[in-house]
């Protein structure tokens, strides 16, 4: 909505591309995507990793926007953006291997959004890569579309699910989370 | 990069980008597909660590409660079998007819049931002291040992020896009775079982660690053998040593002198671990 307004006053008082809106997008959807990882991550390590890709990123992006071609596609930003979600999704799959605090792991919503995220930009990351070449003509412009709504559509239909587990049979989420002190009840929900 | 192309109304787009997209996509399915088993397989195998320990726990605390069966039903049967009939003894020599009796009568009769309560007042005394060895709450754990090994040596049937290197800050008196009861524990089991022709013990300090060594000359134990005892229903007095080496957070070592003459047991414990 923020990228909407600020979208709309580029294009009626600026009279501005659409494409300031696409990499402002991209900003802050990698921001609310990667508060949301990093919050679910517990290790210091990849905290800061995460932290310091993320300054890298803005940098980068924020430069890109509020330089000379800020009215031009970014592929850059977009293209790091695709590849350090993948790799935060990554750490949080990896850190739920080595310390994991849940036996129906697939029980909680946030397995689901993280499966969307690496799911959705994992599909779209060569996509985004060619972006640039592809949107110059209206036959790939389509193609790109298609691929861009299937992934997205897949996206949602994973989001969808997560607000379904979140929604779901509560007991059988908190039971979900790993609580040694009351293994017989876990050993109970097992058989 | 021409024959990488597929045309389309006469654009192209990349094969590569079809089968990239696809590959990318097959790869996400696959490592959220691993992750998920690879993550449950982790729980599995963590359920079953608690499980085996809390068997393990159960196994101690089942030998650890036959154990205090079997030390009741030692002080019941002492009770029954000697102190009870003493005193009925006693009791039968100062009935009521004592008082018609004759003067020497009524003192030998006095006398003896004297003699009888005295004995039962001994017994009742080693009954107390085999519960809690009344040198080692005074005097510590060097006196109750050094008493443990002359008693030992008195029998002249094995060659007991202890010597205590570093002692001159007891350890506490919880500290030291788990230890008593540990060593006391060992030396009948060398004594019931080994054979051994001497048996040696060592006290010593290294830095912040207290430790005990026993060395004997007969069968003993390997470490291998002390962990499988663990774990099966046998072998009470080993499950009673392990569970009170685990709440003073010591180790104990059981192994064999290269040399191949000789076992060794160590117990070491920190100094500074409360229990």
């Amino acid at each position: 909505m923020v990228t909407e307004i600020i979208n709309s006053y580029y294009n009626q008082v600026k009279h501005q591309d659409w494409y300031f809106n696409f990499n402002l997008f991209t900003i802050v959807e990698y921001c609310l995507l990667t508060y949301f990882i990093y919050r679910l991550i517990r290790s210091k390590v990849l905290r800061t990793i995460i932290l310091v890709m993320s300054v890298v990123y803005l940098v980068i992006s924020i430069y890109d926007i509020i330089g000379p071609d800020f009215n031009s596609y970014d592929a850059l930003s977009s293209s790091l953006e695709t590849l350090f979600l993948i790799l935060f999704s990554v750490f949080y799959l990896f850190e739920q291997i080595s310390k994991p605090d849940h036996i129906f792991f697939y029980a909680i919503p946030e397995f689901w959004v993280i499966v969307a995220i690496l799911i959705y930009f994992s599909g779209t990351f060569f996509l985004v890569n060619y972006a640039q070449s592809l949107l110059k003509n209206e036959s790939t412009k389509v193609q790109y579309s298609l691929i861009n709504t299937t992934f997205d559509l897949l996206k949602s239909l994973l989001l969808s699910v997560a607000m379904v587990v979140k929604g779901g049979d509560k007991k059988n989420n908190q039971f979900s989370r790993i609580d040694f002190g009351n293994l017989d009840e876990h050993l109970n929900l097992n058989r | 990069m021409t024959l990488l192309q597929i045309t389309s109304n006469g654009h192209s787009i990349p094969y590569f980008l079809y089968f990239g997209t696809l590959g990318m996509f097959v790869l996400a399915i696959a490592l959220v597909v691993f992750i998920v088993f690879y993550q449950r397989r982790i729980i599995q195998y963590q359920l079953k660590m608690q499980l085996m320990e809390e068997e393990q726990q159960k196994l101690l605390l089942a030998a650890s409660i036959q154990s205090q069966e079997e030390e009741r039903q030692r002080i019941a049967a002492d009770l029954h079998d000697d102190a009870g009939p003493l005193l009925a003894t006693a009791r039968l020599y100062l009935n009521e007819n004592l008082v018609h009796q004759e003067m020497n009568t009524q003192l030998q009769a006095i006398f003896s049931a004297k003699q009888i309560i005295d004995e039962a007042i001994q017994l009742i005394r080693n009954i107390s002291h085999s519960l809690m060895p009344s040198t080692l709450k005074n005097f510590g754990l060097e006196s109750a040992i050094n008493d443990v090994f002359q008693k030992i040596n008195g029998s002249g049937s094995i060659n007991a020896s202890c010597r205590f290197h570093d002692y001159r800050r007891r350890l506490s008196t919880e500290k030291e009775l788990l230890l008593f009861r540990i060593i006391q524990e060992l030396i009948n089991n060398t004594l019931k079982h080994s054979h051994a022709s001497f048996i040696h013990l060592i006290q010593g300090r290294n830095n912040d660690q207290f430790f005990i060594r026993i060395h004997h000359d007969g069968y003993g134990i390997t470490q291998d053998t002390y962990e499988k005892y663990k774990i099966i229903p046998e072998g009470l007095g080993l499950k009673n040593i392990h569970s009170r080496v685990k709440i003073l957070k010591a180790n104990i070592t059981f192994e064999k002198d290269p040399s191949q003459t000789y076992f060794k047991i160590s117990i070491e414990l920190p100094l500074e671990a409360p229990l």
